[in-house]
């Protein structure tokens, strides 16, 4: 039954996992870049819903919709300003660039918010339990059947939409997108908008469930990098999974490992994948 | 404050990440390989430097092994042990390319942390080690006098390795690793072993780290596993960024400009209140300075100048401007009284 309980945090960790590393892909995929400012733009998701729910005490709910807008404004504002004038110089100055925007926001929120830790102090869940050991909270149900749904949402919109097919259109070739007449900025912006509302929820889901903390965007960029690994960098189907599985073993490594290794277990994922397996568990992309 | 051993204190640690920014150089700016775990060697080095040199455990303390060997012998061991640790990271992780091989060193270099912190027995767990001996100390009545000492000390050793590099530059090697990171197909066409090439490259990289962390760890007199987390990783390339990738100048130049500004921050008078924003206002120089260099020089201040041939031009001769034919190849060897298999390579 610990067992049962330890799958389940880790389905639920992998859900959140799940919310950022499919935005991270999206943007690897048609910006062509490793956006390492993506754990800060959860991190901005989170403190901005704390700032919402705890001192100007709206509704949970209103309050995490104010994040993700907020957020997504944030991040089209930093998309404006710094990473498209210099898209043209290509994916390691991009890169480089999505470095310094972390340190800003990262400076920034901690010279706002110092240091603490930080809690959303919403009401215990409800418990379900099953032979004498609380299983699975609602907050925990909830967390799963939204990153489910918007799972769900993403692949209607890239199948099913004329802009998801413009998405998937640019980032299999940007060029031939562009000649083809979509427009690419319009997509592009398109893209960052889906990316930073589902880090700006995973952000809110991750405050909500656990602790607001500065370091969160760095020490979820590592996870969301070792995930889009697994999942191959660019196939989103391949991350989502990806994420769901890095979740859990993490969590169960618990079982035979010290606690303190949850992460570096992720870590040595990768690096058996990336030795054995580099184009990923589901294939897709360019391989190595 | 003293501003004399202000400045000194900023001057080393400038002058020991100056040393990890050249190593950096030789991967990245020179070979091409986009390395993420830079602080995974560094560990590396300074721990080795640590169990070399620490006294051997007593009855209270948790690690198993100290050999309380001299100091020196931690300076020549910690090189070779974070360039052993490079090798077994570079071989398989160097069949990796550009997106890949940045995050598997990422990764390394993470696990090589997380084995520091948890694992006392080996390393002290996050205690670490304090109060670590540092060289020629006893020679030196005053503090003060030392750092001084310390900081013409690491500063020799930086000028004496940027101009060992900026000499290996020009030498076969150098120009066979920028082969390879401009062409690599074209670097295996010509019959470079390109495998082995980025190998040592990464490795020499790796014992510099080693170098460069004996004297952070000396420096400090202390070493515990929170120093080493990604941020140090990116300095060092926000440091190259901005100085300018493949000069060797460019890297001390931009490291000199990162953390100087850094620590320039240290000397705005501050209050409990005000002192996590002057910690975090540290952060936000560092990337702000990092998008605005890539937006408005993005070669750095100092962009890597092209190769030139400064070879003197044989009186009456011109410079060949295409391929020579065999023939001519055969003429100029017989000439210089060389065999053309020479000439050729």
């Amino acid at each position: 039954m610990e067992y049962l309980q330890y799958f389940v945090f880790g389905l639920v960790n992998g859900s959140i996992l799940l919310l950022g590393t499919v935005g991270f892909s999206m943007i690897r995929r048609t910006e062509n870049f490793l956006n390492i400012a993506h754990g800060q733009y959860m991190l901005m998701g989170a403190i901005f819903g704390y700032t919402f729910y705890e001192p100007l005490h709206l509704n949970l709910v209103v309050a995490a919709v104010l994040a993700i807008v907020a957020t997504t404004l944030m991040g089209l504002a930093f998309n404006a300003v710094v990473f498209r004038p210099i898209r043209a110089h290509g994916g390691l100055y991009l890169l480089f660039t999505s470095v310094g925007v972390a340190y800003v926001i990262h400076g920034a929120i901690e010279a706002i918010y110092g240091f603490t830790p930080r809690a959303y102090h919403t009401a215990p869940p409800a418990q379900i339990w099953i032979a004498g050991y609380p299983i699975i909270s609602s907050l925990q149900i909830l967390i799963i059947v939204v990153a489910a749904a918007s799972a769900v949402a993403l692949h209607f919109f890239l199948t099913r939409s004329r802009m998801g097919m413009a998405v998937r259109a640019m980032s299999s070739d940007y060029f031939l997108a562009q000649v083809r007449g979509i427009h690419t900025n319009r997509v592009s912006t398109v893209v960052w908008i889906v990316s930073l509302v589902l880090a700006a929820l995973a952000g809110v889901l991750l405050g909500i469930y656990g602790t607001v903390y500065t370091d969160m965007g760095w020490a979820m960029i590592l996870l969301i990098l070792s995930a889009a690994v697994l999942g191959g960098v660019g196939s989103i189907y391949g991350v989502m999974v990806a994420s769901l599985l890095m979740g859990i073993a993490m969590e169960m490594s618990v079982i035979f490992l010290n606690p303190a290794y949850k992460s570096a277990v992720a870590f040595i994922i990768i690096m058996l994948v990336l030795v054995f397996k580099p184009e990923g568990i589901l294939g897709g992309g360019e391989a190595r | 404050m003293n501003l004399g051993v202000f400045i000194s204190g900023v001057v080393i640690v400038v002058a020991i990440y100056a040393i990890q920014t050249l190593s950096l150089n030789l991967k990245f700016g020179e070979t091409g390989l986009i390395d993420l775990g830079l602080v995974g060697y560094f560990a590396v080095g300074a721990y080795a430097f640590a169990l070399v040199t620490v006294p051997p455990p007593g009855a209270t303390d948790n690690y198993a092994i100290g050999l309380g060997w001299p100091l020196w012998a931690g300076f020549l061991i910690a090189p070779v042990v974070a360039g052993i640790f490079s090798l077994l990271v570079g071989l398989p992780a160097l069949r990796l390319r550009g997106d890949y091989l940045a995050i598997a060193t990422y990764a390394f270099a993470e696990v090589v942390r997380a084995i520091f912190t948890n694992e006392t027995k080996l390393a002290n767990g996050v205690v670490g080690f304090t109060n670590l001996r540092q060289p020629w100390r006893d020679s030196f009545e005053s503090g003060v006098r030392y750092q001084y000492f310390f900081m013409g000390l690491v500063l020799v050793v930086l000028l004496l390795l940027f101009l060992g590099l900026k000499r290996f530059r020009l030498g076969p090697f150098g120009r066979s690793i920028r082969s390879i990171r401009e062409n690599e197909p074209v670097a295996l066409s010509v019959g470079k072993d390109v495998v082995r090439m980025k190998l040592k490259s990464f490795v020499l990289g790796g014992v510099l780290a080693g170098l460069s962390a004996c004297f952070y760890v000396t420096f400090q007199s202390l070493i515990v596993p929170r120093s080493f987390v990604p941020e140090m990783t990116w300095m060092v390339w926000i440091a190259l960024t901005i100085g300018g990738t493949g000069n060797y100048l460019g890297a001390i130049v931009g490291t000199t400009v990162l953390v100087g500004a850094q620590e320039a921050t240290r000397l705005i008078p501050s209050s409990p209140s005000t002192a996590p924003a002057i910690a975090a206002s540290r952060l936000l120089i560092m990337g702000i300075i990092l998008i605005l260099i890539i937006r408005f020089r993005p070669r750095g201040i100092l962009p890597e100048r092209p190769w030139i041939d400064r070879s003197p031009v044989p009186a009456g001769g011109s410079v060949p401007q295409a391929v020579p034919s065999a023939a001519e190849v055969a003429e100029v060897a017989a000439k210089q009284g060389r065999s053309t298999d020479t000439i050729v390579d």
